[in-house]
């Protein structure tokens, strides 16, 4: 599994490096006169595949385990005896295999064979190495008089008493055999199962015996087996510097700015909270912070916090008649808790608050409310900001995607890939601006984090390049343009304008687009199969079928796939959708699109697992009514494409006599 | 009163959340788990969506993130809707669901 991690680990290359492969893959679905067309449409985009962080380190960590389980047990296997991995290494690895039995065994018997002159000898060497941490010009000659006369030297015994504690502490060798036994008590029990009788004063007499013999020689191993182990992880080395890095600078920069904010509006804190906060605030975690804080401040930026609960917005909720109680209530409770933060208790009726005089002194005004909002805001933009500029892959791709001069609102390579937990799969269409004029080139992000097991990354990316295949650009000018995926009608701005957000849905055929695309991801994805070829998922995990979202409408157009199928992939694959219009009628087409909808809105989440239940336990419900319904339509519509069909063909070949 | 909160996020091609809160049990069904939530995270979650509006638009990619969050009461059924398009919260959103775990 190993090279299986390694190409996640290097994604992005991994995907440029399979380009003929996807290619010869489609070539063989479209056929070899498409050849040229397949390798100019794949040429138009920039492929990107990524990792989260949660991901590159549950990878590294799989690595890690795979190499520390296979050289150790080479070495296991090079020696006759019944030790296991897990008798030796126990939950460790490789990486950090402090604490294992190995380990603690190699630091016991390395003690053990000093002898009790050699561990004085020791002792007095670490005695003083650990005084000249603290105190550097601290002499070995001091230190051996220390040791003799168990006195502290004159100019320290005006010394603050953890000091002096400390350095007679360092130079009492009557101490030097504590880590030794305390060595022996740690491997104890494992030593016992060996055999029961051992100890520390008769541990000489079983030297001999041959699994305390074989132990002996492991550790003597050990040592170049952990150099081995390092070399190989060197190869990683970047990867774990950004895990670490990241680990560490999330929480980081979210802690610091949401300081920050706490810092700049102190005046809404109580004394005591105030001390409470500047007695935390030079902490990393914030779970010290107490309830008072948190119900002004919110427990983060990302967090709502009190005093934004009194914004216009919120006014205008609450005087709302038609606003829901739940939203209501969350308001007027949220405002109860900032008033008992701000020191003001009436219980919890809000009226109570709002005709209350001393309240009112402490109700944040409209400007206040803006300045806390606008400072927030630019604090949680910041942070996130010096988060990702922390992070080399991050930026690598950035700068990439940013030479690439696209023309559109968004480069699709957004920063939430890295933080999501699952993050998604997509195409984003652009546009650059080349001599002759516009070309399309868009942007291919691909999620290759998903479990190995899973086997869906290699069929999510023949998905997204199917729709890669499938774009045109039909109308372009300097602001816009007019792009067709397969079915589904885009329209791109040059420049995002602040009115965009909240558009109606002009992509009326997106869904029923993306069904159909399904299907052919699986039988394109289905002959890749065959001829053994993969990106990222093995042979023995990789799927075919129901990997996607769009699985749950494929009973709707199976059928029409089936008997369509050439003139389906013909006005696809050539950005013209008149093509299945004349074949199957306009409005029989429009009919399928508004099912296939209603579909998605009545079975859309949990409606359609309680539908999946309903139809195994044979029961009639109101979810079986509708579904039931739908099959009905769709037969109908089936059956009118079909007698269209015919019609036209007989009319066809009418003309053409 | 809520009765149930249903949040359903498409990441791409494959649904990557899938969770129903069922009121006032408070426990939550999430990818085929039950989880066991505290009145905190409720009440954050409902600051979080309260100010939401009920539809935030398509964006013009393929496959891009949607998210639909369905909130049930005795009176009516609110939706919360956006593909691609998001309210400004949103990652504060994801990050609370992030918090539901075993």
């Amino acid at each position: 599994m190993i090279d299986l991690y390694d190409k996640k680990l290097n994604c992005t290359e991994t995907l440029r490096d399979k380009w003929p492969v996807l290619i010869d893959t489609f070539v063989d679905f479209y056929g070899e006169d498409r050849r040229k067309e397949i390798e100019e449409k794949f040429s138009k985009a920039l492929p990107i595949a990524y990792l989260s962080i949660k991901d590159k380190k549950s990878y590294l960590s799989k690595i890690d385990a795979e190499i520390s389980s296979n050289m150790f047990n080479a070495m296991l296997k090079n020696e006759v005896s019944n030790f296991t991995y897990k008798d030796l290494l126990g939950t460790c690895t490789l990486k950090n295999p402090k604490h294992s039995i190995i380990d603690r065994f190699d630091t016991f018997y390395n003690l053990h064979c000093l002898g009790a002159e050699g561990r004085k000898t020791l002792y007095k060497k670490e005695g003083l190495e650990n005084i000249q941490i603290y105190i550097p010009a601290f002499t070995a000659s001091e230190y051996d008089e220390m040791v003799e006369t168990r006195e502290l030297p004159s100019k320290y015994e005006k010394a603050n008493t953890v000091l002096r504690n400390y350095l007679l502490d360092c130079s009492d060798i009557s101490k030097a055999d504590d880590t030794y036994k305390r060595a022996f008590k740690l491997i104890s029990s494992f030593i016992s199962k060996i055999d029961p009788n051992i100890t520390l004063d008769n541990f000489d007499s079983y030297v001999q015996n041959n699994e305390i013999k074989t132990l002996i020689k492991y550790t003597q191993i050990f040592p170049a087996l952990l150099t081995e182990y390092n070399e190989i992880m060197k190869k990683y080395k970047t990867i774990q510097e950004e895990v670490d890095l990241a680990a560490v600078n999330e929480e980081k920069y979210q802690t610091e700015y949401y300081y920050k904010l706490i810092e700049s509006n102190r005046d809404l804190l109580k004394e005591e909270d105030l001390k409470l906060f500047d007695s935390v605030k030079g902490e990393l975690k914030t779970h010290k912070l107490n309830k008072n804080i948190t119900s002004v401040f919110g427990s983060g930026l990302d967090s709502s916090a009190g005093i934004l609960s009194f914004s216009e917005e919120n006014n205008e909720k609450l005087a709302d008649s038609d606003a829901s109680s739940w939203v209501k209530e969350s308001i007027t409770n949220e405002r109860i808790s900032y008033f008992k933060a701000r020191g003001i208790d009436l219980g919890d009726k809000y009226e109570d608050y709002v005709n209350s005089p001393e309240a009112k002194t402490v109700w944040p005004s409209n400007e206040r409310i803006s300045n806390f909002q606008s400072m927030k805001d630019r604090l949680k933009s910041e942070s996130n900001d010096a988060f990702y500029s922390s992070l080399p892959s991050y930026i690598e791709t950035k700068k990439e995607v940013d030479a690439l001069n696209l023309l559109g609102p968004t480069s699709g390579y957004e920063t939430r890939i890295f933080k999501d937990a699952i993050g998604p799969t997509y195409v984003c269409p652009n546009i650059v601006k080349k001599d002759n004029g516009y070309e399309l080139f868009s942007t291919v992000v691909i999620n290759s984090g998903l479990n190995v097991e899973d086997g869906v990354v290699d069929h999510h990316i023949i998905h997204e390049f199917n729709h890669l295949f499938e774009l045109h650009l039909n109308k372009v000018d300097d602001s816009a343009c007019d792009i067709l995926c397969g079915w589904d009608d885009l329209h791109l701005k040059m420049q995002r304008c602040e009115n965009d957000e909240n558009e109606e849905n002009t992509r009326s055929h997106e869904l029923f687009n993306e069904v159909i695309n399904e299907i052919i991801t699986q039988e394109i994805y289905t002959k890749m199969l065959e001829k053994d070829r993969h990106v990222f998922d093995t042979k023995e995990y990789a799927k075919a079928r129901r990997l996607t979202s769009y699985d749950n409408y494929i009973f709707l157009v199976k059928d029409f796939y089936k008997e369509f199928k050439d003139d389906i992939i013909a006005s696809r694959s050539d950005g013209r959708i008149d093509i299945i219009f004349d074949k199957v009628g306009k409005e029989n087409f429009e009919d399928l699109n508004q099912l296939i909808k209603a579909c998605g809105q009545n079975f859309s989440g949990f409606k359609y697992l309680h539908l999946i239940n309903d139809l195994r336990n044979k029961k009639e419900t109101e979810n079986t009514k509708k579904f039931n319904d739908l099959i009905q339509k769709r037969d109908a519509i089936l059956e009118k494409m079909q007698r269209y069909s015919l019609e036209h063909s007989i009319d066809n070949s009418k003309i053409s006599k | 009163m809520i009765n149930t909160i249903e949040v359903i996020i498409r990441s791409g091609i494959f649904d990557s959340i899938h969770l129903i809160i069922s009121y006032p049990r408070e426990s939550c069904y999430m990818n085929n788990k039950i989880y066991t939530l505290n009145d905190k995270f409720l009440d954050e979650l409902v600051r979080t969506i309260r100010l939401w509006d009920n539809e935030y638009g398509y964006d013009q990619m393929i496959d891009s993130e949607e998210f639909k969050v369905i909130v049930t009461t005795n009176e009516k059924e609110e939706i919360f809707h956006g593909k691609g398009i998001f309210p400004s919260n949103y990652q504060g959103f994801k990050r609370l669901l992030g918090e539901i775990h075993d």
